[in-house]
């Protein structure tokens, strides 16, 4: 910061009248005293502006946020019943109440999941910035933005139908174009035979595992494996050939990310079903109607299928934001450099909308954490079938509007903040932004 | 910018702007006119306007609250009752408002709003009723009903209307709710040759099997049973007919009923076990039902239910009086003809018939429909006077017939449609309920929802229920503490309702309602501050109640 | 015209001026006599069961009034009320009922505000009013018992002694019950030398309670039912469960089938809606004994089945 000369910067924070600065009168006292005031009148104005907007804010979503603080030290049934407990509620829920410690396990998978599911927004984002005509352009942008007018109720039911036994269309779609039958065959064939080996690599430990080592084990190593090591030896191969071709494009670096990339996710995928699938087999798929929200072990794929193609309207537009902000001479120097597409993409696109990626990253951990409106409209209060869809903020809600425990309900409700907080934190820190 | 022409142009032609402003200026004009011609024209000293506000817009119910209404202007020539149906979604907002500035109707439907629900408040906008409704209804001279006390009067002993934290009568219900087997005759015959209604449960499963065959002879998906809310609303009746008869062995104090923690006492004692034949064939029965039902069926609402039944896709649904005018409705549209019955229970020669105890009762049904006065009504009386007469035999049975809703008044005749409707008291109550507590509740009725589905073997469900029943910090102990602690509350709450009544005794002596000290003191009293349940705890756990909770407690008496 | 607005705004003026004037002597006598207004705000605080309106209005009262007044002693035991029950509840706030209570009664030794504040010291000591409170069913009782002494001839006393009684009852000392037995031997006592006593059927049904569980004396239980059902139930119309508890023990455990049926018959007339009527006309039937009618059996069983109208 430079240093100024006016009286105003340069007077010592015991107050402006106390030290006159260097050829000062007292008229230019006075005219600054005028000055002030004209400067403050008009702070005064913006403050009054203001000032409706920070009441509303402070009362009607600071002040329940407190009454959430003081209850959480409280036991109160939502009515008469109020007394303060000091920390027992905290103490009740980090001691003797496994199932909303529980309910963290499915908040981590959609978590992870959602992390994924972000990723197409950001391509969409780029291919929308990437579009050369403007006219295009503006009548996509529009496109994104029509759903958003769509109450977010509608969508649920729209999507509720889709998943929807008898006559959703995802079971519709599976039977036309006989996926169903793929499914049905998969069901049979990965919990078949769960009476053989119990171990695959030290890591899944299911009958599918065994079922597929004995029909991929090749040279006797498992074909998952196979796929691993072969990703890794893409990747080395395109970094040597990076460094060969060093300074000079390298036409074969797509294929080998590419390659590896897929290698890499297929094994993922698949190690993820191998965890996942039941022991038993589900046979639901058999009579081509399965209801996805109405069985256990399909409640949590079609949570995490919700939305597909997972472009989110808010996401892209923010993302596009931050894309438009990229100056075009970045391009430029990119393009003299004989940049490709694919490396705009990781070396200048990505980097540059960080702090895009952050601020989505955070709302998302948020609203995952803390959602149970969604929760409770499509499985119940109990989380549907084997409390599969329970999620932290439904069990809260369980505790307060079930148990009537509001005051303990509270209490979850700060754990919840803490997370969230750390978790913010976390992404300030550690989610770099590099400008 | 615009040029000073352009400027000079606005200023001259009419600035579209303010049109909003002037809409919205002669809104709250006109508004402010209506408000005060109403005002005046319900506190006019010469006129006798009692408001009744409800939500009920459902099709027939304003016409017969309307004709009821006539007949009772007929009744009163100086009186004018003035019905005010408001949408549902707007209801609470409305009532509030009114509520809290003091012009509420004379007559409210209580629901909705905190401020007719929450105790709290019920108590200081709505009139506590004790008083009248041990009075005998005059409306009711012309039947046996003449020397009765209106409270009696009422299928439900106006229990719809009584507030357990006040101890204290607040609304008088006006109508019944019940729940049947709907089924489509057309297909039903079509799929067995008859359209009679199945008159036992092998009866109704034989039927479910007969539609099932005929949906895939013709190549269309028809589900025998569709249904929503999952089992909630059948298992109870299923509960009742099969461990009914376990109240001699359960039943600690004899009050007729079997509590869940007098359940849990009996299942602790091995008294009663997930492996009786009754509670097997109790098991088996729900998931026979929920073969016939859609496979994931969890996932179905209610209006997915009643979706597939008027399209014909469904031979059967069950679902609640509510309903029936829609249903009706669209099944006529269809083309196709619906038939009405109670849920087939098994009859002593079919299989676990010999466990069947018979059905569950109706009889112990609350009302609904449940009217307040409003305490600041400056016609309270006639208020109550119209009440009484909505709900004397001859008004609630026009509201009803009219309404095609179920009659709350005894003796009054319910419409044809709601014949099937009317509450059996016919069959017994007491119930065996397992799922002690919240906690043990979210686990068991999850993993039973999967054995009832077919997604997983009873036994899953039996180990589930097996770890969390013992579990001390979510099990039976845990709902035991929790129901101790509740009720030591309650008492304390209870406290704060006799220290009014005593303290406004003493301000104003001779004002106190005595039948309503005396149930107050008797409730608190008999509750012995929760002492019962330690002395339970010790004397059928065997074991030291301040040591098995006092996790959840550190401190007690 | 502008001469007729001047003198208007001037008559205003002046208006307002002696408005000012009669508002603040209207404050100044209420500092020393609380209004009617403002006393009859603070009692409907009461009504309303708002205690912290009850608290911000019976402070000035109780300021205002002198000292030892009606009014005084109403504020003071209002106060106390009001800080007993006042949401939530703390240490600090009970303690400040406790000193209230004691001041009514030494303000008004023997007045009815001083009998109802003995009564609610007990109540203090006997419930848990605040997380960590402790009950005291010894020390509670004594205040009771101390309401006996100084009230004997006041309907309070009858009320002291069931809460007394009660404190020993809900000891539930087993294996010997002593202090149950002392409890239900102090209602009894009580009952025989108070005929007119207004809690007689609260009395003899908390002692036939106190019988049934946890001394399991059924036939001191049902004797006490039936001097309830003699005088009257106090919660008529949810009396069902009793009357079932009373059919159960004359027929299963006393072999007494003619008070069986008459309770049996009672559950039918009186409280069809208990949900035990039908199992009572079962029982009748099986005793041999004749069924009542009643108009909820008189209806129709609903019909099965129906045709599109």
């Amino acid at each position: 910061m430079s240093t100024t000369t006016t009286g105003l910067t340069s007077a010592p924070a015991g107050g402006a009248g106390k030290i006159h600065p260097p050829g000062s009168t007292g008229t230019s006292i006075s005219v600054r005293a005028a000055s002030l005031w004209q400067r403050g009148k008009i702070y005064i104005v913006l403050i009054g502006l203001m000032l409706p907007s920070l009441i509303g804010l402070l009362l009607f979503t600071y002040y329940p946020q407190f009454g959430a603080i003081k209850y959480s030290l409280y036991t109160w049934d939502g009515g008469t019943t109020e007394e303060f407990i000091g920390f027992r509620n905290f103490i009740e829920a980090f001691t003797v109440d496994p199932l909303f410690w529980q309910s963290f396990k499915l908040v981590l998978i959609l978590l992870g999941a959602n992390i994924i599911k972000m990723w197409p927004s950001i391509f969409a984002a780029i291919v929308l910035h990437r579009i050369r005509s403007e006219r295009w352009q503006y009548i996509y942008r529009v496109l994104f933005v029509v759903p958003m007018i769509i109450p977010g109720i509608v969508g649920l039911l729209v999507w509720k139908s889709f998943f929807e036994a008898g006559t959703g269309v995802l079971n519709a779609f599976l039977n036309a174009t006989g996926l169903m039958r793929v499914l049905a065959w998969l069901d049979g064939f990965m919990a078949g035979r769960s009476d053989q080996g119990r171990e695959w690599v030290g890591l899944v430990n299911t009958g599918a595992a065994s079922t597929i080592r004995d029909h991929f084990t090749i040279g006797g190593i498992h074909g998952l494996w196979w796929m691993i090591i072969i990703g890794v030896l893409l990747i080395i191969a395109r970094m040597v050939s990076g460094s060969i071709k060093k300074n000079r494009i390298n036409p074969a670096a797509p294929y080998l990310s590419g390659g590896a990339l897929l290698m890499l996710a297929s094994a993922v995928v698949m190690a993820l079903l191998f965890c996942t699938w039941p022991q038993r087999p589900l046979t639901v798929f058999d009579e081509g109607a399965p209801a996805w929200l109405g069985n256990q072990n399909l409640i949590i794929p079609s949570v995490i299928f919700w939305g597909f193609p997972w472009v989110g309207t808010v996401g892209v537009l923010i993302y596009l934001a931050g894309l438009q902000n990229i100056t075009q001479d970045v391009y430029e120097a990119a393009e003299l450099d004989g940049v490709g597409p694919v490396r705009k993409l990781f070396s200048i696109e990505l980097p540059l909308i960080m702090t895009q990626v952050r601020i989505n990253l955070i709302f998302l951990t948020i609203g995952t954490i803390s959602d149970y409106g969604f929760f409770l409209l499509l499985l119940g209060n109990d989380g549907g079938p084997g409390n599969k869809g329970m999620v932290p903020g439904l069990y809260m809600y369980r505790v307060a509007f079930l148990e009537q425990r509001f005051g303990y309900a509270c209490a979850l409700g700060m754990v919840l903040f803490v997370i969230l907080l750390a978790i913010t934190i976390f992404y300030q820190r550690y989610v770099k932004v590099d400008k | 910018m615009s040029s000073p022409k352009d400027s000079n142009e606005e200023k001259k032609g009419f600035n579209s702007q303010y049109i909003g402003l002037f809409l919205l200026v002669a809104a709250f004009v006109v508004s402010l006119v209506v408000a005060t011609i109403n005002t005046y024209r319900v506190d006019a000293p010469n006129r006798n306007v009692i408001r009744i506000a409800h939500w009920q817009l459902e099709r027939g119910y304003r016409e017969a609250m309307q004709a009821v209404i006539e007949e009772y202007q007929k009744l009163h020539p100086g009186v004018e009752i003035e019905q005010m149906p408001v949408t549902e979604r707007v209801y609470a907002q409305w009532l509030n408002t009114h509520l809290i500035s003091g012009t509420a109707p004379d007559l409210c439907e209580l629901g909705m709003s905190n401020l007719a629900t929450k105790d709290e408040y019920t108590v200081k906008y709505f009139l506590p009723l004790s008083g009248v409704i041990t009075q005998v209804n005059p409306y009711n001279a012309d039947n046996e009903m003449r020397d009765t006390p209106w409270k009696e009067t009422l299928i439900d002993g106006m229990r719809g209307g009584f507030r357990e934290g006040l101890q204290e009568y607040y609304g008088v219900p006006t109508t019944m709710l019940s729940m049947r087997l709907f089924y489509n005759k057309d297909l039903l015959k079509a799929a067995t040759g008859s359209d009679a209604a199945p008159q036992t449960f092998g009866e109704w499963m034989s039927q479910c099997e007969a539609l099932r065959a005929y949906g895939k002879k013709i190549g269309k998906k028809v589900v025998p049973f569709a249904s929503s809310y999952k089992m909630n609303t059948i298992q109870p009746t299923l509960d009742v007919a099969f461990t009914s008869s376990y109240e001699t062995e359960l039943d600690i104090d004899l009050n007729g009923e079997i509590s869940q923690l007098e359940a849990y006492i009996g299942f602790r004692q091995g008294k009663v076990t997930l492996n009786d034949p009754s509670i097997q064939a109790l098991y088996t029965s729900v998931k026979k039902i929920g073969d016939q039902m859609q496979r994931g069926f969890s996932a179905m609402d209610r209006q997915e239910a009643q979706y597939k039944f008027v399209n014909g896709l469904a031979g059967f649904t069950y679902t609640g009086s509510w309903d029936v005018s829609g249903i009706f409705s669209q099944a006529q549209a269809k083309g196709f003809e619906v038939g009405i019955c109670q849920l087939p229970i098994p009859a002593a020669s079919e299989p676990n018939g010999n466990l069947v105890r018979g059905r569950a009762n109706e009889a112990s049904s609350n009302g609904a429909g449940n009217y307040g006065v409003y305490k600041k009504s400056k016609k309270i009386d006639q208020a109550i006077d119209f009440l009484m007469f909505l709900t004397s035999r001859r008004g609630n049975e026009q509201l009803n017939k009219k309404a095609e809703w179920p009659p709350v008044t005894i003796g009054a005749e319910a419409s044809e449609l709601m014949k099937p409707f009317q509450l059996d008291p016919r069959g017994y109550y007491a119930r065996v309920s397992l799922n002690y507590g919240s906690r043990v509740l979210l686990v068991a009725d999850s993993n039973l929802i999967n054995y009832y589905q077919g997604d997983a073997p009873f036994s899953d469900f039996e180990q589930a229920f097996q770890e969390v029943i013992v579990d001390p910090n979510r099990g039976g102990d845990w709902a035991w503490w929790y129901e101790y602690d509740q009720r030591r509350r309650d008492t304390r709450n209870k406290e704060r309702l006799l220290a009014q009544d005593n303290t406004l005794e003493l301000i104003h002596p001779g004002t106190r309602d005595p039948e309503r000290n005396r149930r107050a003191i008797l409730q608190q009293v008999t509750r012995n501050n929760a002492m019962d349940y330690l002395w339970l705890f010790r004397t059928y756990r065997q074991g030291d109640p301040t040591q098995a909770w006092s996790q959840f407690q550190p401190v007690f008496p | 015209m502008e001469h007729f607005d001047f003198g208007g705004t001037g008559r205003v003026k002046h208006s307002i001026f002696g408005l000012c004037i009669a508002v603040l002597l209207i404050g100044d006598v209420a500092r020393a006599q609380p209004s009617d207004v403002e006393l009859e705000a603070a009692r409907q605080s009461i009504v309303d069961i708002d205690w912290k309106q009850t608290i911000k209005l019976y402070t000035p009262i109780r300021e205002a009034a002198a000292a030892g007044s009606d009014i005084y002693t109403e504020a003071t035991f209002c106060l106390a009320v009001a800080n007993h029950h006042v949401q939530p509840p703390d240490g600090g706030t009970i303690a400040n009922a406790k000193s209230l209570y004691q001041k009514v009664i030494e303000q008004s030794p023997g007045g009815k505000w001083a009998a109802r504040a003995m009564m609610n010291l007990g109540r203090i000591d006997e419930l848990r009013d605040y997380p960590d409170d402790v009950v005291n069913f010894d020390s509670a009782r004594e205040q009771y018992l101390k309401v006996v002494q100084t009230f004997p001839n006041d309907p309070i006393a009858g009320e002291a002694t069931l809460r007394a009684a009660a404190t020993l009852i809900m000891a539930f000392d087993e294996p010997d019950y002593t202090k149950v037995k002392q409890g239900i031997a102090m209602l009894e006592q009580w009952l025989a030398s108070h005929p007119d006593e207004a809690l007689k059927s609260v009395m003899w049904q908390y002692t036939g309670d106190a019988y049934f569980r946890p001394l399991a004396d059924y036939k001191n239980a049902l004797r006490c039912y039936e001097e309830v059902d003699r005088l009257g139930w106090s919660d008529k119309g949810n009396q069902g469960p009793w009357y079932w508890r009373s059919a159960q023990i004359a027929e299963r455990y006393l072999d007494q089938p003619d008070i069986a049926a008459k309770y049996y018959r009672k559950i039918i007339v009186e409280t069809p809606n208990s949900g035990k009527a039908y199992e009572s006309i079962l029982a009748l039937k099986r005793l041999g004994k004749p069924v009542p009618s009643s108009p909820m059996f008189e209806s129709p069983v609903p019909t099965t089945q129906r045709s599109n109208p």
